[in-house]
C-alpha cells in the first residue's frame, strides 16, 4: 500500500520545476504588467495635455465666431490623435470649455452639459468615470476640461495584462510535458539501478554493476555493495556457525551414547540399570531434536542453498540407501525412477536431501509398518507415500506448523514439516499434501513439485 | 576381530573403544593420519573406523593405505559430516559404508557383525531377499521354494548383489568384482547377465536405478 501511495521522483521534479518557473514568470509577467500600466497611463496623460492645449485655441477661435452662448459642438479630434493611436476612440475622449464662472462654452458631444466637478486649476483631477486635465487659457479666462474614460484606461491595462499572461498560460502545460520527458530519461540510471537493487534476495548477493552509472548513483551503488557484501559474510559466518555446531554437539553426543550402551552392558543393578536406560533414551531424544534444529538452521539460511541441476533419481537412490540399512525397511521401502530418463531440478543438492529425508521419515513414523514408496517423476517431481492409517482432515490444515505433533508418542517433533515447508519455499517449490493418496483406500502423501532444470543442462556430477 | 579406530577426540575415541571391547572386539586407536599409517602396516586389520575431520588431513585420504595394507578389512566412516553429499563422496571413495554422529551403537554393531560374517566365510549366511533365498556358503539360491540353476558368472554377480541388499551397486564395481583387470569385457557384458538372471529370477527380481546401478529386491511380479 506504501508503494501505491508514494510518489515517483520524476512527477515531483516535474511538479517543483513547473511551479518554480510558473511562479518565477508570474512574477515578471506582474512587474511587466505594473510597468505598461504605468506607462500607458503617462502615455493617455501626454495624450490629454497635447490635445487640450489644440482644442482650446481651435474652439476659443469657435466661440467668437459663435457669440459666447452655450452651445455643443462637436469637434474632430486633431487628425495625428485620431490615427496616432488606434486605441483612442473619439468617443473615449471628451472636453468642455468653460469660463471662471464655470458655465460650459462649448463641449464635445459625448461630454456631459454639467461643467466637470473638478477644480479649475491647471493639472489633472481623477473622477470615478473619468481621467480629467484642466487647462487654463494663457491670456482669457477661460478652462478646457479634457478627460479620456476610466474604463477605457482599465481596458487598454487588462488587455496589455492578458497578452503578456496569455503565453505564459499556453507554454507552461508544453513546458510541464517538456520536464516530465527531461525528468523520465535522466532518471533512467535510477530505475535501473532499483532494479539491479530488487533483484537481490536471499539466493542473489552478488554486487550491483554500477559500470554505467552516474556519479550521484555509483554512491548509492557502492553503499549497497558494502551492505550486500556484509550481508553475505554474516550468512557464511552462520552457515560456519551451524556446521561446526553439528561437528560441536554430534561428537560429545556419541561419546555418551557409547558411554551409556557400555554401561548398559555391564552387571548392573535394577534401579541403576533404569536410570541408565532414562538416560540413553533422553540422549537419543536430544540428539533427534540437536539433529531437526540444524536441518531447521541449514534450511532457513536461505543464503546458502544452490541452484544447480541436481538428478531427482538419484538423489532418491542416495536416501533409499540411507534407510535401507534399516533391515525391516528393505522390503518395504520401494524406489522408483524412470527407467530411460533422468529427472533433473534446479536445486540445492545436499537441502532437497535433508528434504526428502524428513518425508520419509514422517511415512515411516506414522506409516505404521505400511509399504513406502519413494517416486522421482518427470518434469521435476518428488513423491513420498505411505499407505498408513494416514492424517484426519482436521489435521491436515495445521501439519505445516512448526511444533505440531502428529502422533502423541513423542515422536513427531514437529520441525519436520515446517523444515519440509522452509526448503520447498526456498527452492521455489510446491509442496501438496494428500490424505488418502489419489487411488489409496488410505495413506498420506506428499508430493514437492520443484523447478525442472533445462534438458540441455548437464546432469549433476555428483555421481 | 581387530579394529583400527582413527579417531582424533579423545573422549569419543575412548567411548568407542570401550563399547566395542564390551562387545568382544580389539579396538587400537590412532589420533591422526599420521599415527594411522604408521599403524597400518602392524597388523591385519579386518576394519578401520575412521573420521573425515582429523588434524593432519582428511580421512579419505588414508583409504587408499588401507585397501593396499588391509585388502579384506572394511572401512566404515563414522563422521559428523551430515550432507548426502559428503556421504556420497565418501562411498566413492572407497568406503564400505558411512555413519553419521550420533549414530545409534547397534547400527555400528551391525555393520561389524556383518564385516565378520563376510571374514568367516559366510558359510552359514543366508539371505532372503523377496521371493529368493539366497545361500551364499553353498551357492544355492530358490525362486519360491523352487532351485534355480546359475552358471558361474551369473553366480557371481547375484554374490555381489545379495551381499547388500541395501545398496545400489555401481556398474563399475559389479564389474570389477565379476572380472579380473586384465579381463576384455564388452560393453554391455553386465546388461546382458543382468537380462540373464532376470529371466531366471524374475523380471522384478532386479531394479535399475539409471545413472547407478543395479540392486536386487528379489520380487518376482
Amino acid at each position: 500500500m506504501k508503494r501505491l501511495s508514494a510518489q515517483s521522483l520524476s512527477a515531483r521534479l516535474t511538479r517543483s520545476l513547473l511551479w518554480s518557473i510558473g511562479g518565477a514568470w508570474f512574477a515578471v509577467v506582474a512587474g511587466s504588467a505594473w510597468y505598461a500600466r504605468t506607462e500607458l497611463n503617462e502615455g493617455m496623460d501626454s495624450t490629454l495635455v497635447h490635445t487640450g492645449h489644440r482644442l482650446l485655441d481651435l474652439a476659443l477661435h469657435d466661440v467668437v465666431l459663435h457669440a459666447a452662448s452655450p452651445i455643443s459642438l462637436s469637434l474632430p479630434l486633431p487628425p495625428q490623435i485620431q490615427h496616432g493611436d488606434a486605441s483612442f476612440k473619439e468617443e473615449d475622449m471628451v472636453y468642455q470649455i468653460v469660463d471662471a464662472s464655470r458655465r460650459v462654452l462649448l463641449r464635445s458631444r459625448e461630454a456631459p452639459a454639467q461643467p466637470l466637478p473638478v477644480p479649475l486649476v491647471n493639472g489633472f483631477a481623477n473622477l470615478p468615470e473619468w481621467r480629467v486635465y484642466t487647462y487654463r487659457h494663457p491670456d482669457l479666462p477661460v478652462f478646457i476640461h479634457i478627460a479620456d474614460a476610466t474604463e477605457h484606461r482599465q481596458e487598454a491595462q487588462w488587455e496589455t495584462t492578458f497578452w503578456l499572461l496569455l503565453p505564459m498560460l499556453g507554454v507552461l502545460p508544453l513546458l510541464g510535458l517538456l520536464i516530465r520527458f527531461i525528468t523520465h530519461r535522466g532518471l533512467a540510471p535510477v530505475r535501473q539501478l532499483a532494479l539491479e537493487i530488487s533483484q537481490r534476495n536471499g539466493h542473489n548477493l552478488s554486487h550491483v554493476s554500477a559500470a554505467s552509472l552516474p556519479s550521484e548513483l555509483q554512491v548509492i551503488s557502492d553503499s549497497t555493495n558494502h551492505l550486500l557484501q556484509h550481508l553475505s559474510d554474516a550468512l557464511d559466518t552462520e552457515r560456519a556457525l551451524a556446521a561446526n555446531a553439528a561437528h560441536e554437539l554430534r561428537t560429545p553426543l556419541t561419546a555418551t551414547q557409547l558411554h551409556l550402551h557400555t554401561l548398559l552392558n555391564l552387571p548392573l543393578p535394577l534401579p541403576a540399570r533404569t536410570e541408565a536406560g532414562k538416560a540413553l533414551a533422553s540422549l537419543v531424544q536430544l540428539s533427534r531434536r540437536a539433529e531437526k534444529l540444524l536441518q531447521m538452521s541449514r534450511a532457513e539460511s536461505g543464503a546458502t542453498l544452490n541452484s544447480e541441476p541436481v538428478n531427482l533419481g538419484l538423489l532418491a537412490a542416495a536416501i533409499a540407501q540411507e534407510f535401507w540399512t534399516d533391515p525391516r525397511l528393505l522390503d518395504k521401502l520401494h524406489l522408483h525412477t524412470p527407467p530411460d530418463k533422468d529427472v533433473m531440478a534446479l536445486g540445492d543438492f545436499d537441502a532437497l536431501a535433508i528434504l526428502l529425508r524428513n518425508l520419509v521419515e514422517n511415512a515411516v513414523r506414522y506409516g505404521q509398518g505400511s509399504d513406502i514408496d519413494i517416486v522421482a517423476e518427470l518434469p521435476a517431481v518428488l513423491r513420498v507415500r505411505d499407505l498408513g492409517p494416514g492424517v484426519a482432515p482436521d489435521k491436515m490444515a495445521r501439519i505445516r506448523q512448526r511444533h505440531v505433533k502428529s502422533a502423541r508418542d513423542g515422536a513427531g517433533y514437529g520441525l519436520g514439516m515446517s523444515i519440509i515447508s522452509t526448503i520447498v519455499e526456498r527452492q521455489g517449490g510446491r509442496l501438496t499434501l494428500a490424505s488418502p493418496p489419489a487411488g489409496h483406500p488410505a495413506g498420506f502423501e506428499a508430493v514437492v513439485h520443484l523447478p525442472p532444470a533445462a534438458l540441455d543442462t548437464a546432469p549433476s556430477d555428483t555421481f | 576381530m581387530r579394529i583400527l579406530l582413527v579417531e582424533d577426540d579423545l573422549p569419543l575415541a575412548d567411548a568407542v573403544a570401550s563399547y566395542l571391547s564390551s562387545k568382544g572386539f580389539a579396538v587400537d586407536p590412532a589420533a591422526s593420519l599420521a599415527q594411522a599409517r604408521a599403524a597400518l602396516p602392524m597388523a591385519p586389520w579386518d576394519a578401520v573406523l575412521l573420521d573425515l575431520h582429523l588434524p593432519d588431513g582428511n580421512g579419505l585420504s588414508l583409504i587408499p593405505a588401507v585397501r593396499r595394507q588391509s585388502p579384506g578389512g572394511a572401512i566404515i566412516i563414522l563422521t559428523a559430516h551430515d550432507q548426502v553429499s559428503d556421504r556420497i563422496n565418501g562411498l566413492d571413495a572407497g568406503a564400505d559404508d558411512y555413519l553419521v554422529k550420533p549414530f545409534d551403537p547397534a547400527e555400528l554393531m551391525a555393520r561389524l557383525r556383518a564385516v565378520e560374517r563376510r571374514r568367516s566365510g559366510g558359510v552359514s549366511s543366508v539371505v532372503t531377499a523377496g521371493a529368493l533365498m539366497i545361500d551364499l556358503g553353498r551357492m544355492r539360491v530358490t525362486r519360491e521354494g523352487e532351485s534355480v540353476v546359475l552358471t558361474a558368472k551369473e553366480w557371481s554377480l547375484l554374490r555381489i548383489l545379495a551381499s547388500r541388499l541395501d545398496r545400489i551397486h555401481l556398474k563399475e564395481s559389479l564389474l570389477e568384482a565379476m572380472y579380473g583387470f586384465n579381463d576384455e569385457v564388452a560393453s554391455n557384458t553386465l546388461e546382458v547377465f543382468i537380462h540373464n538372471l532376470r529371466r531366471k529370477l524374475g523380471p522384478d527380481s532386479i531394479q535399475t536405478v539409471r545413472g547407478l546401478g543395479y540392486r536386487l529386491t528379489g520380487s518376482p511380479t
